[in-house]
């Protein structure tokens, strides 16, 4: 008798749920290609401005190295510590290129990963000052969970860089000497004038994002605020995950907002990785909403170039050389220099420049970048 | 081992609770059972209502894919929780199967030596499990914690820290090519569904597990092959495991090798609510599914009535306090009723 009522509660189940997918049409939530559409005067007038942006913005970045010495002899021996709020592929890559320019310039690096964890933040940051680093490159770390442990490498003169954590602009924190990092309140309007320029000044975008990461909620509050400056047919939507469970909420959000918004035709997940999250949900709802990102990691730049997955990317150079940057930075530091102010330019990379993928496509400056430095850095030896 | 404490009550084989004569009792025992099921089901008439986008089967569509993933690794909780045991390293496995899967395929390994060596390494943590918790005697959660610490490690290890895409089409379509509007890890899951019920059910196997969970010695007493079946549930935990990591790689076309601590306590919230119907007190997998498809419509209607992610927390949070609470009540009200 109960397995009567379990097998007719699980008949149930499936013949409801068999019911209503038979009875579903594919959800089709994207918009169809816009490209042949009239546009009318306000919105020609809009792609007109959106275009003069867009020309700069898709141009080749020139290569951003020193100009001036190091003095190498007084950086010999000196380690540096690279604590980072979590080892995922950008920190690898961009921790190779620290290590790599450190021994270049007779430098050595220790590693250490946050693990995401603020107890881990201030442990490395106070293990670094009781090891008697040299210098400390924070990448991605709130330094407000971390005041008391910059506080403590301050006191030891240990510089501490601010890296990936804010725009250029914004006032460097207590205890560290300045910002290096890119601007990525103008990466999201470069994301929105991508969208405007693509639709015809009439796309719908939905942005995800966290307001808990201070860089991703700039990108995300960036191309709203573009998007609503310059675009009024278009609509805009911020989707705020929690960034603890990024691979359950991105989908389950994702997927709920298309369901309030079928209109929606642009997924502009604010950072690279999240876009594996986003492919699923695409595919299930059969939309043709187009995908772009920010970072410039080599999964995304090759979706773009294969066609799939993926419509546009906002790239750095190479995280190799970010890491050679941030140790020029630190080293001028290190020595008693004023910070040399760099900012990480980035390009919007779509089908149209992408190339093949590889950095001479991407960032044709950059092939050979170790280069600049060392001749900069040896130049006075 | 000792039984944890939030494993809810299982009565042993001689205990079977007898047909309680009084009528209220039988309707309190039919409402116990379905209470959950009626929930969802009161939910949903609730959110067709007042929603207009749950009067759309796309929505439920969508609902049902998203949720694959956890009720997979849900029902796999089952096995070994039945057993009073846990295997906190389920999510870690799939992550660390799926890594191996890109890793090898990207490395031009044919298919299905990736395949074979990911359910080796599901095989071998199971197995692990096994002799650490069956034979040697350690605490499950603080072993399977152990081991799903080292599988993060090793999925961190193979993958070089990286994201690793460019999962073979073979693989995707695996799991997203669509039968009757749904993606094919839906329906694994529904057949992995009807074959724990069927276990669990309707075979020896299932009330011996039962028994175990319930009270060891007495199984051990009454002939019962406990270590065994303990042993075995851990193999196939890991082998489930890493079948779930090969639909990851297809169903994600990529792998993170840092997701795993996200896959963890929603696949467990979902198997504790799960014990509270259809069997109550007893991890099952109708009840698995039926939980998880409660919290699934509970969050979706938040989201789309605009509520922040603070919102579903509390509401997951707070779905499985009640639902531990509500299992521990009955248990003790039951073992009142008995004496």
């Amino acid at each position: 008798m109960k397995s009567i009522k379990h097998t007719a509660v699980g008949v149930l189940f499936l013949g409801a749920s068999l019911a209503l997918s038979a009875c579903t049409a594919a959800t089709d939530v994207g918009s169809d290609d816009t490209s042949d559409k009239t546009l009318s005067a306000s919105a020609q007038e809009c792609v007109d401005g959106v275009q003069t942006r867009l020309a700069a913005a898709t141009a080749p970045t020139e290569l951003i190295a020193p100009t001036a010495p190091l003095d190498l002899a007084k950086l010999q021996g000196d380690t540096i510590w690279f604590i980072t709020v979590t080892m995922n592929q950008f920190s690898v890559d961009m921790v190779e290129g620290v290590e790599e320019a450190a021994t270049a310039a007779g430098m050595k690096v220790v590693r250490y990963d946050g693990q995401g964890m603020t107890n881990r933040f201030n442990e490395g940051i106070e293990q670094a000052v009781a090891q008697k680093a040299a210098g400390i490159i924070l990448v991605g770390i709130d330094p407000s969970v971390v005041s008391s442990a910059l506080a403590s490498a301050a006191a030891a003169g240990i510089p501490v860089q601010n890296t990936l954590n804010t725009d250029p602009d914004d006032a460097i924190p207590a205890g560290m000497y300045g910002n290096l990092t890119s601007d990525f309140s103008a990466d999201g309007a470069m994301a929105a004038d991508w969208v405007m320029a693509d639709s015809g000044c009439a796309g719908n975008l939905a942005i995800i994002s966290s307001t808990s990461v201070a860089v991703w909620d700039n990108l995300a509050q960036g191309a709203k605020s573009q998007i609503e400056a310059e675009c009024p047919d278009c609509s805009v939507t911020i989707i705020d995950v929690d960034v603890a469970n990024v691979a359950t909420d991105v989908g389950s959000q994702l997927q709920t907002t298309l369901q309030r918004d079928p209109d929606i035709d642009y997924i502009f997940p604010v950072w690279d990785s999240a876009v594996t999250y986003v492919d699923p949900v695409l595919s299930a709802a059969n939309s043709k909403a187009k995908v772009l990102s920010r970072d410039g990691l080599q999964p995304n730049l090759d979706a773009i170039a294969s066609g799939s997955g993926q419509d546009m990317d906002i790239a750095t150079p190479p995280p190799g050389w970010i890491g050679w940057l941030a140790v020029d930075d630190l080293a001028r530091a290190m020595l008693g220099e004023s910070a040399p102010g760099y900012v990480i330019p980035t390009r919007v990379i779509d089908a149209d420049n992408v190339g093949d993928a590889s950095v001479e496509s991407i960032s044709p400056e950059y092939a050979d970048y170790q280069s600049a430095f060392k001749s900069a850095w040896s130049s006075a030896q | 081992m000792t039984t944890s404490a939030t494993t809810p009550e299982v009565t042993t084989p001689e205990a079977i609770p007898a047909p309680v004569t009084k009528s209220s009792s039988r309707f309190d025992g039919a409402f116990e059972r379905w209470a959950l099921v009626g929930a969802l089901g009161l939910l949903v008439l609730l959110c067709v209502a007042t929603l207009p986008q749950f009067r759309t089967a796309s929505l439920f569509t969508t609902m049902l894919n998203a949720q694959s993933l956890v009720l997979l690794l849900a029902l796999t909780a089952t096995i070994v929780l039945r057993l009073g045991d846990f295997d906190l390293s389920v999510s870690q496995t799939m992550v660390a199967t799926a890594a191996i899967v890109a890793v090898m395929t990207k490395n031009g390994y044919p298919a299905y030596v990736a395949i074979l060596t990911a359910l080796a390494l599901g095989a071998l943590v199971g197995a692990i499990n096994a002799l650490i918790v069956v034979r040697v005697g350690v605490d499950s959660f603080v072993a399977t914690l152990g081991s799903y610490t080292a599988l993060a490690g090793f999925a961190y290890l193979i993958t070089d820290s990286r994201i690793v895409a460019g999962v073979p089409d073979g693989f995707v379509n695996f799991s997203r090519s669509q039968l009757l509007g749904l993606p094919m890890i839906t329906w694994y899951a529904w057949v992995l569904v009807v074959v724990l019920w069927y276990v669990y059910q309707r075979t020896p196997l299932g009330r011996y597990t039962v028994f175990i969970g319930g009270n060891r010695a007495a199984a051990r007493l009454a002939g019962i092959s406990v270590d065994r079946i303990r042993t075995s549930a851990y193999i196939v935990s890991g082998l489930l495991a890493a079948f779930i990591g090969i639909c990851f790689a297809g169903y994600f076309g990529a792998v993170d090798p840092s997701v795993g601590a996200q896959y963890m306590l929603q696949p467990f919230a979902a198997a504790f609510l799960g014990a509270t119907a259809i069997t109550v007190g007893r991890f099952n997998a109708w009840g698995t599914v039926a939980a998880l498809y409660l919290l699934t419509v509970g969050i979706t209607a938040l989201q789309l009535l605009g509520a922040q992610t603070w919102v579903t927390n509390v509401f997951y949070g707070l779905a499985l306090i009640v639902s531990v609470t509500a299992a521990k009540l009955v248990g003790k009200r039951r073992a009142g009723a008995r004496t």
